[in-house]
């Protein structure tokens, strides 16, 4: 058997993905202004050890 | 239990029309679920002032080390339900198994948050500890497997997007459990239990999303265009190996020796990243704690990447790749320290991590080839146990080691060169139990269809 003519509706696939990735991306964004600091101190760090 | 038949695998079985492609959301409502384990350790802290509030009061409140039980129960749990309820997951199917997980899991945050709020440490332990971690095996193992059934063209690419999820749950979790407790926390209460009770009911609802979501495909069920065999591959087959017979092959016990090593090397570096940023380059805590969160990231990316990559070199290729490519890095963090360069060691790390997170991703789809789909919950159930020892392995090494070398007066930031070399060496133990990988014997195969 294989994949019939007839599909779920995108729509619902979309909306089910969407379900998902809005949380992850707000963790992910979290995360990633978490991390911001390390870069900001990277520099003077290195110069400062020359 | 017949009134509860609506969740049995028969009752499961997709119509001709749907789409595979609604089945990684709900395996990643799961994941991103249960893997908020990975982020429990923002409540350690608040723990110790359930009593004191502002402060922890000795000898009244609990400590970090009977705090840090919580965490390692569970991950003991989580290997050990795995192990012992896979074959039971294969035979009720998923929808059965999410319902059952998302019970466990919640339930054992709704009973912490009980065991909080009466101030009893082993209410948390039976909570948290061990139901939730029996809820944290059944929903690790089961959307697993369901995926790499509707995919077999990419098995690679389907496990990554479900344990992604897993990776993923702490970037969610830890963030929401912070922000939780600073809503609820007053002069009367540290805000943990409201927090717990919150998470438990959230965590459900998706749970429950995936739950209903999730299907498994009828028998015969091939995606359009897809031809099961066009050229095979040495170490994929097309039969299938039950438990009990894929138990006694090598290949079971180079596979869990491999995902020991991959993970011990890696769990040392996660569990450790913020201190040892510190040491290492002498930034704030604060900064240590952005590092941390970033690896958390690549943790989560290297999943779906290096297993989908997996599925165009071949698994045994990419553990290779995990192995040496991973030792090289390790052997390079030392030279990152001397050369006081932040940049490179978070290069060094990020990579490392990735792999650490791709190599659980993958190990699923390598399982998929050696012993075919049939019995792939049952059996990756049983090589999560070496997980489990690697969770106890992997921060006890960096920890004993470390502290040893600072107690015989080695400078703090050069503390973890000889981890790092001797992780570098695990990883090569795993390179000789992947090279030594050939394919499954046929007299372990049954050829049953699926």
């Amino acid at each position: 058997m294989t994949d019939s003519r007839k599909k779920t509706p995108v729509p619902l696939i979309a909306a089910a993905w969407v379900l998902v990735l809005i949380p992850l991306s707000w963790g992910v964004m979290q995360s990633v202004l978490k991390s911001l600091p390390l870069f900001q101190q990277a520099g003077p760090s290195r110069s400062s050890k020359g | 239990m017949s009134f509860l038949g609506f969740l049995d695998r028969a009752h499961t079985v997709a119509p001709a029309h749907f789409s595979r492609w609604l089945i990684p959301p709900a395996a990643l409502a799961v994941h991103l679920c249960i893997g908020s384990i990975y982020g429990f350790s923002v409540f350690n802290e608040p723990l110790t002032r359930v009593l004191g509030i502002s402060a922890s009061i000795k000898g009244q409140d609990w400590s970090i080390p009977e705090v840090g039980w919580i965490y390692s129960i569970a991950l003991i749990m989580l290997g050990l339900s795995a192990a012992v309820l896979g074959r039971w997951v294969e035979r009720v199917g998923p929808r059965k198994t999410i319902v059952a997980s998302a019970f466990c899991f919640c339930g054992g945050l709704w009973i912490s948050a009980l065991g909080v709020a009466f101030h009893s440490i082993t209410l948390v332990y039976l909570g948290y500890g061990v139901l939730g971690g029996i809820g944290l095996g059944l929903g690790y193992i089961s959307p697993v497997s369901t995926l790499v059934k509707w995919f077999p063209d990419r098995p690679g690419l389907a496990t990554g997007m479900a344990i992604m999820g897993f990776g993923g749950g702490a970037l969610i979790g830890a963030p929401l459990g912070v922000e939780l407790m600073a809503h609820f926390k007053s002069p009367a209460s540290v805000g943990v239990k409201e927090t717990l009770l919150v998470l438990g009911t959230v965590y459900f609802a998706f749970m429950m999303f995936g739950a209903f979501t999730i299907r498994v495909p009828a028998t015969g069920w091939l995606p359009r265009g897809y031809v099961a065999v066009t050229a095979p591959k040495k170490l994929v087959t097309q039969s299938h190996v039950s438990l009990d017979a894929a138990w006694k092959t090598p290949q079971f016990w180079l596979l869990w020796g491999m995902l020991c090593m991959n993970v011990t090397a890696g769990i040392g570096i996660l569990g450790q990243a913020s201190l040892m940023c510190q040491d290492m380059f002498g930034v704030s805590a604060a900064v240590g704690g952005g590092f941390a969160g970033l690896l958390s990231i690549f943790n989560m990316a290297g999943r779906l990447f290096w297993s989908s990559t997996s599925d165009r070199t071949g698994r045994k290729t990419i553990y290779s790749v995990f192995f040496l490519l991973g030792a090289l890095l390790y052997l390079l963090v030392p030279f990152a320290e001397k050369q006081q360069s932040v940049p490179l060691f978070v290069l060094l790390t990020a990579l490392i991590i990735s792999m650490y997170g791709g190599g659980f991703a993958t190990i699923p789809a390598y399982l998929r080839d050696l012993f075919g789909s049939m019995h792939l919950g049952a059996i990756h159930g049983r090589l999560i146990t070496a997980w489990s020892m690697a969770a106890v392995l992997g921060p006890q090494l960096v920890n004993y080691i470390s502290t040893y070398q600072k107690e015989h007066g080695v400078p703090k930031a050069e503390a973890y060169n000889a981890t790092m070399y001797l992780m570098a060496g695990l990883l090569m133990f795993g390179l000789c139990c992947n090279l030594l990988v050939r394919p499954v014997h046929d007299r372990f195969h049954h050829s049953d269809a699926i």
